[in-house]
């Protein structure tokens, strides 16, 4: 990835100088903290070795995968002529084989295996369409094409009898042929939009991201047709909902704090967040995110900054380690006076999961984390993005974000 | 009782007072055919074909025991009935005979057994041969007001054997009550009252107002004998053709025909008692026609004859304080050691010596000694004796007195009727209660192909190879029956506690002893005897044991099944994913990857255990990996 995109500064950046209004020297005195935090970034090289037990899932080209489907198939074939079932070892991918490793701060799949015949009742069916997956990658990567999740469902409908079933076939191909969902040409659909202070290659497109109107760039699928030309941008700021993309857009937010506005709108898709981890490694910027104060958006910033469970072996290549929770947080309903009628009360599922997300040893181990969420659940009041606009519209572009950044008030 | 006491003599006035009188048996079942299973029902088709059945099947062997010699006692199996015999035109006997007729009335009754005989002239004087038709006659004109708004309908019933016939004298008696030629002495039979034949021609009579005609010739005889007759309420013969020299056109046997009212013919009753005694007289012909032409033929299927039963003996753990007076009473011995070693099996001289002894110790006054005559004893000294008797250790009863059907040929037997997947017999030992010996046999039969019946679809009953089809739920069989605990034998149960579905059970209770536990006159039920449902109990659990083994494995196998289906079916899809991956692989040599599909079909089917479909394929494309 680093081969294909070119690193730049902010302060040697001549392209994006003319669109900013703003003074330069004051937005940088301005965010001292941001700075600080960005330096620490640079200088503090995250290791990049992994630790003992664990499944090593490496990025692999077009060339080298589809040699390796052809020597597991030659090796079931030989299987098959020695008179056994051929049969696929596969990670396990349930919690109990889920380690998480503190030093990168990654979620990530441990050594245990399960075997699954074509001889055996129970996993038969699992094996065939695992398969029948291998064979579509193998076509994808011949013709190198893409194809969605949804369109392999559809390729076989009725072997795979619902979309839940290829999901879960296609979430074993990674491990089985040891290498992440980019490689095997299966994309999830995005829905992330970039805004900002950016310039990239789409498909050999130019796009520069503060030129886009309010509605910006969609992330595609296709990641690997995407290069990162240059940025000026001090700070990644990653947005859980539209609305507040939308508020900060129109007021064209990245003239005045130099950042790159990102969001996938909700629970992030796959590509949503490995362009936030390219981002935010390829340049080198503190990565913040603005969720809704409450357990949900907690858990919308932890997948990404560790991965969810269900693809944490590819945690490596989609998890953003040094994101910064920014807000909303649960101290700041008070800290910012938000009036009592725009919180809201916590339901039981809400609890669950606040009880559930500070058992997380990542989250355990983050006092500071653990502190806010207790106190959501202590209040048992959460408050949206929104709640800030009883402050006026503004609020949130001009007074709340600036002061959070200002100060450092982050997690 | 010993001592005669002077007897007052009936004086002209006594007479008249006195309203006690003695009524005749006859008279009594005469108005109560339905004691013994003849009323207008259904059944009553069945009723017919069991008593005349009954006493063919026993006059058969009779004839086989008695006339054959042992060496010609086998017979070449299958047998090959020549022609099935068309239903036989009714043609009536008549009834009003006079004695100047009788030529004419012979010759019209062996005119009639030619026909009946004809299809089955070559096997009649060889092969044992059971024939029964029954047919619609004309309706009746005149009915009783009792049954006036009825559909009746009137029947003719004939039927044949080659038993060993009767002699003139047995065929004066033949058809009055409680005469038999069984009642006698206790043995395995299926009859010994003396009861059927005599209340179907009572029925018969009741019902129609028409007589009863009967031939038969004996083996030893020359000649056959035909008699036209009713019988009356004072137990006699009514004749309108007494006894008369008649060509007869098979070499022993008997024929008989009568006519009875009852309610229209149905499928299901008669025909189905015919073909449940097929099953365990699988050393019978029979052919049995029924009132809509149809015929219904059983060959035998067995090529040895049935062994003999021995007379059973009273045995003294069965001997009542009654029974044991009227024999010494009516005892001809001149010694009572004699008598009770005579008398009684498993009782020795030594014995009887103890016997006496201890019974002398009893009486002090009265000394009881072996050469007393049993006449003399006095009613203190028969009470002393039996109490000695009764109070001694016996052997149990001998058991050649039992001639079970036999594992093996029930087993046969029923494979080659039902023909299903399991087929299991079980012959418990012969053993013995109320002193008399007994046998039980179980078999059942399963095949998933088999409707799914419940209750008396399921259990089928035979007392003395006879099939029991009334009473049901009231037998000691089904009651064993619904004492098992079928679900320990994966069957599933219903509320009467018989399994249900594609099973059948059967069960025969063989020996002298069923005749004594008979719950009724009409002989469809036997008692609650506890030795009879524990081994009857045993009998089922055994086979059970057995058909568990085998629905284990079916059911097992039906699961192999599905698992070859579904792997088979997931296997074609990987190996064709597998050929599609690999047509461009260089490496791959196109030979070997045309085998995979069957190759893997192979892996596949012997993974599950079932039989490789391609043999030949295989091991061509086995060769090709191992190079």
């Amino acid at each position: 990835m680093s081969a294909r995109s070119r690193r730049r500064n902010s302060s040697a950046n001549t392209t994006l100088e003319d669109h900013v209004t703003g003074s330069d020297s004051s937005s940088t005195d301005q965010f001292a903290a941001v700075q600080k935090l960005r330096s620490s970034l640079q200088s503090n090289q995250v290791s990049s070795k992994l630790p003992r037990g664990v499944k090593l899932v490496t990025e692999k080209d077009t060339e080298n995968l589809h040699t390796e489907i052809h020597s597991l198939i030659r090796s079931l074939v030989k299987e098959i002529g020695k008179g056994n079932p051929p049969s696929l070892e596969l990670p396990l991918r349930g919690s109990g084989n889920i380690i998480w490793d503190e030093e990168n701060d990654l979620l990530l799949l441990g050594e245990k295996t399960t075997v699954r015949s074509l001889g055996s009742l129970r996993t038969a069916k699992d094996v065939t369409r695992l398969i029948r997956v291998l064979e579509i990658v193998h076509e994808l990567l011949e013709k190198d094409i893409h194809a969605t999740k949804r369109e392999i469902f559809y390729n076989d409908v009725n072997l795979f009898e619902e979309q839940r079933q290829s999901d879960t076939a296609i979430d074993d191909i990674g491990p089985l042929l040891g290498t992440n969902r980019e490689s095997t040409h299966i994309v999830a659909s995005a829905k992330g939009t970039v805004l900002g202070r950016l310039v990239l290659e789409d498909s050999g497109d130019r796009i520069d991201c503060t030129r886009l109107g309010t509605g910006g760039w969609s992330i595609t699928p296709f990641l690997d047709r995407v290069e990162i030309v240059e940025s000026d941008a001090e700070f990644l700021l990653i947005v859980e909902k539209d609305a507040a993309m939308l508020r900060l857009s129109e007021v064209k937010w990245w003239n005045k704090y130099p950042c790159i506005l990102l969001t996938a709108k909700g629970s992030p898709d796959i590509a949503s967040r490995i362009f936030a981890r390219r981002l935010s490694k390829e340049l080198k910027l503190p990565a913040f995110t603005l969720v809704d104060a409450d357990p949900f958006g907690h858990y919308i910033h932890s997948v990404y900054l560790r991965g969810s469970k269900r693809l944490s072996y590819e945690s490596p290549f989609l998890a953003t380690p040094d994101l910064r929770l920014l807000g909303v947080l649960g101290r700041d309903l008070d800290q910012y006076h938000i009036p009592k009628e725009c919180r809201l009360r916590m339901s039981s599922e809400d609890i669950k999961r606040a009880k559930a997300m500070m058992n997380e040893p990542f989250v355990a181990q983050n006092s500071k984390w653990v502190a806010d969420i207790r106190l959501m659940v202590k209040r048992k009041e959460k408050a949206e993005i929104q709640a800030l606009s009883s402050h006026g519209f503004e609020f949130l572009a001009d007074t709340y974000l600036p002061t959070k950044l200002e100060t450092g008030d982050w997690i | 009782m010993g001592k005669s006491t002077p007897q007052a003599k009936p004086t002209k006035t006594l007479e008249k007072n006195s309203v006690i009188r003695r009524g005749e048996v006859a008279e009594f079942f005469r108005k109560r055919t339905q004691l013994v299973g003849f009323s207008m029902e259904m059944h009553k088709f069945t009723q017919y074909c069991a008593e005349f059945s009954d006493n063919a099947l026993d006059a058969i062997e009779t004839h086989y025991w008695k006339r054959t010699p042992k060496s010609k006692r086998q017979y070449a199996v299958p047998v090959v009935l020549p022609e099935p015999p068309e239903a036989v035109t009714y043609s009536e006997v008549p009834q009003s005979l006079k004695t100047t007729q009788r030529h004419n009335s012979t010759n019209l009754i062996s005119d009639r057994i030619r026909l009946l005989v004809n299809p089955i002239r070559s096997i009649i004087n060889i092969e044992p041969v059971l024939l029964m038709i029954m047919q619609e006659l004309e309706k009746p004109e005149i009915l009783p007001s009792d049954v006036a708004g009825r559909n009746l309908h009137m029947f003719s019933f004939e039927a044949i054997d080659t038993g060993i016939g009767m002699t003139i004298r047995d065929l004066q008696e033949y058809g009055l009550y409680l005469a038999s030629s069984k009642s006698i002495k206790l043995r395995q039979t299926r009859g010994s009252q003396g009861f059927g034949a005599s209340s179907a021609f009572s029925d018969a009579q009741n019902t129609t107002g028409r007589p009863i005609v009967v031939a038969s010739r004996h083996s030893a005889e020359r000649q056959g004998y035909a008699s036209i007759f009713f019988t009356t309420s004072k137990n006699k013969k009514d004749y309108l053709l007494k006894e008369t020299e008649t060509p007869i056109s098979f070499s022993h046997g008997t024929y008989i025909q009568l006519s009875f009212l009852n309610l229209p013919y149905r499928r299901g009753y008669a025909d189905e008692y015919v073909r449940q005694t097929s099953y365990l007289n699988a050393h019978v012909n029979i052919i049995f026609i029924d009132p809509y032409g149809d015929v219904y033929i059983y060959p035998r299927r067995v090529h040895e004859f049935v062994r003999e039963p021995g007379y059973a003996m009273p045995h003294p753990s069965s001997t009542s304080i009654g029974d044991f007076q009227d024999l010494i009473r009516n005892s001809t011995h001149t010694s009572l050691t004699d008598f009770l070693s005579r008398s009684y099996c498993r009782l020795s001289r030594r014995k009887a010596q103890q016997i006496l002894t201890k019974a002398a110790k009893r009486i002090q006054s009265d000394p009881i000694t072996s050469r007393l005559s049993p006449k003399q004893l006095s009613q203190a000294q028969i009470k002393a004796l039996y109490a000695s008797f009764i109070s001694e250790k016996y052997y149990a009863p001998p058991t050649e007195t039992v001639v079970p059907v036999g594992e093996e040929v029930i087993q046969r037997t029923l494979q080659e009727i039902f023909d299903a997947e399991f087929v299991e017999a079980v012959s418990r030992p012969p053993t013995s209660s109320k002193g008399l010996a007994f046998a039980v046999e179980v078999a059942a039969v399963y095949d998933s192909n088999l409707s799914n019946q419940s209750g008396v679809g399921v259990l089928y009953r035979f007392v003395n190879r006879t099939p029991k089809l009334r009473d049901n739920s009231d037998c000691a069989i089904w009651k064993a029956a619904s004492s098992v605990n079928w679900r320990n034998y994966r069957m599933d149960v219903a509320s009467n506690g018989l399994p249900t579905g594609s099973v059948r059970l059967f069960a025969n209770v063989v020996g002298p002893f069923v005749h004594l536990i008979f719950k009724a006159q009409s002989k469809q039920a036997l008692a609650e005897d506890d030795i009879l449902l524990r081994e009857l109990k045993l009998g089922f659990e055994e086979v059970g044991r057995k058909l568990r083994r085998h629905i284990v494995r079916v059911i097992a196998r039906r699961e192999q099944e599905r698992r070859a289906d579904v792997l088979l079916r997931y296997s074609r899809m990987v190996a064709q994913s597998i050929v599609n991956i690999q047509r461009t692989d260089s490496k791959m040599p196109r030979k070997q990857l045309e085998a995979l599909p069957d190759q893997l079909e192979q892996v596949i089917s012997r993974v599950v255990g079932i039989e490789s479909p391609l043999p030949t394929k295989m091991q061509e494309s086995e060769e090709v990996v191992v190079e």
